[in-house]
């Protein structure tokens, strides 16, 4: 573990570095797509008096490049064909480059595989003196019990959540605060080792240094759960291609994350088996006809399916709509089941809030809505990512809601376990950081 | 709650039973064409008009193109029928055969196969080729978009280039001569182009004499480039002319050098030991004189360094005017002082501080006592507290002899 706190410490590093030189790339690396955004960090926020904040750092980037192309050699969010996996992610990035007219050398990362657990935990500290410095935050994270992971599996996320003081609970920042005692929460996201390498090296094989890596359903539900729903609690479901991630939030801070391996590949391969079609014509006739909620009027719907066999009364085939409804409806069910089973071992029924908000590709079914209410609960919207400066209207979509989120996780990242414990030469540092800050400013 | 989740699944129940009989319910639902109605494909419905079309021929022929996932026979073989063949590959079972019986007539299918769907294989190719950048294109990419190779080859490699070439190329000193003698005998067709040549020289002065000195000092042989005279020269070399006070030269159009000279004004006569010359009103010398007979009109001043105190000399010949038919010149004395010479070989001797009031109290003891009609050879006015009148030497003679008489001393 030491090995991964000591690389995502320098993965902050090169991040800061990247976003000082002004261009970093960020990558979705999904099952059915892949795609990249080049952000351009600079000073054209939001100026001081104007009334805008600034906007969950929204206003500080741009999006000067965007490629998206067809994901090749994933499977389950995780790679499964390196070669195929890198030309994808060659393609992706090139065509952004040559859009953005820049090169980038750093990139940060989203993925949904490699089993991701969550684990909740606490520790606790006497202080030291009598407020609360950076040290003792330090050292109450220091404090917080590692449950044991499992064989290869790695920290992904260690984000301190709620800090306790004495008897009072509920804060965000405890620094300069009196009191006796601190304790925090802290919640764990341990994930696979081999998918991560196999990701970094994937990605060093492109010429590109990871910078960050984020969890797909963490980045997802960033940018399509607005801010009061992450306040007062909500889930956000990302249905994507090969897995449907679905996180927890509450306080503006994730408390629960989780993978399903299912997702709308899934639905593709069963119309492919199921009308005995190739699956480019399956995930065609899916993305035009698709639906969950059969009427009367699909059964006058008549689909051609179509076909390249030569064989005419094959080529010649027809279903109707109601047909195809019929077969992605259990499949989609049975993800949301699935949703439906983790979200209730992670006691979502407790939230004061229950907002349901479905985000991913997965989410554009028609009548999925309707469905989703029916089995997650009454409060379900459909999700769409917020709006960043410069994102092409193509990449405005529910299935472009991870890499928006990852833009946001981008300008600015939520504190991580790993940000805290400063070295004890931080006096020294802090000057000159801050004169390089100033030259950075005025110059 | 057990009863809602019972409550879910009774609400939705299984999809909708055996897709496969719907399917072949779907099937079943197909009728086949009519026996009139021939399909024909879609990229088929224009005629190609590549194809021989014989009058004779039935329009049902053409419709009877093989499709493109279709067997597409072989077109050598000469002594077996083709038109079978060819017909079996009709869109539908039930199209109405016919052709005519003179084999000859048939159009020959040697080049409508392949043309009939040029789409379809190319599109199947295009679909095939890997969409992703080859490693080696996508790291000259990213080279190419690094700013330092990029402005690099951009306007570093040119600039390199040309460099090159050109030192390659002028390293030689025979090329490099060459180089020289074109441009050389380029300029040189240029400036000799009659459009810049300069024919004759006109010189505007009040005496010709000046107009022949400058002629003869400019020295210039016609014709010329006009390119090659340098005006700012010629006019120093003119105005370095003693007689010439200011030039002004120019090229007119029809090739002539023009110079116009405005001549300093003679003033006054200066004598020295050399002889007779002109000088001007501020004392520069314009040109020797013969005699001073011939510019009697001007006053005479004499003398080392007379010209330099020029405006004194002129201050007292204006106080002289009473003098004016006795006077008879000027001499500098020393460079320091002036004396008048009047005729008679009278002198007056001036101070060199305030010679002009001197001069005045001369010409008023003149006025009054008429002085300078007397026997005086020489009224001495350098020490002005001490002014001296000398006597000729007849006067002094018989002014003792006076004195003798009056005191009785006997004549020596």
């Amino acid at each position: 573990m030491t090995d991964l706190y000591q690389s995502q410490r320098a993965m902050r590093h090169m991040r800061q570095q990247a976003m000082q030189r002004g261009v970093i790339a960020v990558l979705d690396i999904g099952t059915f797509k892949v795609a990249c955004l080049i952000l351009k960090f600079g000073s054209q926020g939001a100026s001081e008096g104007s009334g805008v904040g600034n906007m969950a750092g929204q206003a500080t980037f741009r999006v000067i490049g965007a490629g998206t192309t067809r994901s090749r050699g994933v499977r389950f969010g995780e790679i499964a064909a390196m070669a195929e996996t890198e030309r994808a992610v060659r393609t992706a990035l090139q065509t952004a480059q040559k859009m953005a007219q820049q090169r980038v050398d750093h990139a940060i990362v989203c993925f949904s595989g490699g089993e991701g657990r969550s684990y909740g935990l606490e520790g606790a500290v006497e202080l030291e003196g009598a407020h609360v410095t950076e040290n003792d935050i330090a050292r109450v994270l220091a404090a917080c019990d590692v449950p044991d992971l499992g064989a290869g599996r790695e920290v992904l996320h260690a984000q301190p959540v709620n800090f306790i003081l004495d008897h009072r609970s509920g804060l965000s920042d405890p620094r300069g605060q009196a009191g006796r005692r601190l304790a925090c929460d802290m919640h764990l996201l341990s994930i696979e080792a081999d998918v991560v390498q196999n990701l970094v090296h994937c990605l060093k094989r492109c010429d590109v240094e990871v910078a960050g890596l984020a969890s797909a359903s963490y980045a997802s539900a960033l940018s399509s759960l607005v801010e009061d729903e992450q306040e007062l609690g909500a889930a956000s479901i990302d249905l994507g291609g090969g897995a449907t991630g679905l996180s927890i939030f509450i306080k503006k801070h994730m408390i629960y994350s989780d993978t399903v391996r299912l997702g709308g590949d899934h639905i593709t391969s069963d119309i492919a088996k199921g009308l005995q079609i190739p699956y480019s014509a399956a995930e065609r006739i899916k993305t035009f006809y698709g639906g969950v909620q059969a009427t009367g009027k699909d059964d006058r719907e008549i689909i051609e399916i179509g076909g390249d066999s030569g064989d005419w009364d094959k080529d010649r085939r027809t279903i109707t709509r109601s047909e195809l409804i019929g077969i992605m409806r259990p499949r989609v069910e049975e993800i949301l089941e699935e949703v439906r089973a983790r979200l209730d071992a992670a006691g979502f029924d407790h939230l004061p809030s229950q907002q349901i908000v479905l985000a991913g590709g997965g989410s554009q079914i028609p009548g999925l809505d309707g469905l989703a209410a029916r089995i997650l609960g009454q409060q379900v919207r459909l999700g769409r990512p917020m709006r960043v400066q410069g994102l092409p209207q193509a990449a405005t979509g529910p299935a472009f809601a991870g890499i928006v989120g990852l833009c946001l996780f981008a300008a600015q990242p939520q504190d991580e376990w790993w940000d805290f414990d400063i070295p004890a030469d931080r006096f020294a540092a802090r000057p000159l950081k801050r004169a390089m800050k100033w030259f950075k400013d005025n110059w | 709650m057990p009863a809602l989740s019972d409550d879910l699944r009774l609400r939705h129940p299984a999809p909708p039973a055996e897709p496969p009989l719907r399917r072949q319910a779907a099937k079943d639902r197909f009728q086949p064409a009519p026996e009139s109605f021939q399909y024909r494909p879609r990229a088929l419905w224009k005629a190609d008009p590549g194809l021989p079309r014989s009058p004779a021929q039935q329009p049902l022929r053409q419709s009877s193109q093989p499709r493109a996932h279709a067997f597409i026979p072989p077109t050598d073989p000469g002594n077996t029928a083709p038109e079978p063949l060819l017909d079996a590959l009709a869109a539908s079972p039930s199209a109405n055969y016919s052709w005519p019986e003179d084999p000859a007539a048939q159009p020959v299918h040697t080049t409508a196969p392949s043309s009939a769907h040029p789409a379809r294989p190319a599109l199947a190719r295009r679909s095939r080729r890997d969409p992703s950048p080859s490693r080696l294109s996508y790291r000259l990419h990213r080279l190419w978009l690094t700013p330092f190779i990029r402005r690099g080859i951009t306007v570093g490699l040119p600039v390199f280039i040309v460099v090159l070439v050109l030192g390659l190329w002028l390293g030689d000193d025979a090329r490099r001569a060459q180089a020289q003698g074109f441009f050389t005998d380029l300029r040189t067709a240029f400036e000799n182009r009659p459009e810049f040549q300069v024919n004759s020289l006109s010189v505007h002065a009040e005496t010709p004499e000046v107009a022949q000195a400058i002629t003869r000092r400019l020295g210039l042989e016609f014709p010329v480039s006009s390119f090659r005279l340098d005006l700012q020269e010629l006019r120093h070399e003119t105005e370095a002319l003693d007689a010439v006070e200011v030039a002004a030269l120019r090229i007119r159009s029809g090739g002539v050098l023009e110079v116009s000279v405005i001549e300093r004004e003679p003033a006054m006569v200066w004598r020295h030991h050399g002889g007779l010359e002109l000088v001007d009103i501020e004392g520069r010398r314009i040109a020797r004189l013969a005699e001073r007979e011939a510019r009697a009109d001007l006053p005479l001043i004499a003398g080392e360094g007379a010209p330099a105190a020029i405006s004194e000399a002129r201050q007292l010949l204006a106080a002289a005017s009473p003098l004016r038919d006795r006077l008879r010149g000027l001499v500098r004395v020393g460079e320091r002082r002036w004396d008048v010479v009047l005729d008679r070989g009278q002198r007056i001797m001036l101070p060199a501080e305030g010679a002009l009031p001197a001069l005045e109290r001369v010409l008023a003891l003149d006025g009054a006592q008429g002085l300078l009609a007397r026997d005086v050879s020489v009224v001495d006015l350098r020490d002005a507290s001490r002014p001296t009148i000398r006597l000729s030497q007849p006067a002094m003679a018989e002014l003792h002899r006076i004195r003798n008489q009056v005191s009785g001393v006997p004549n020596r």
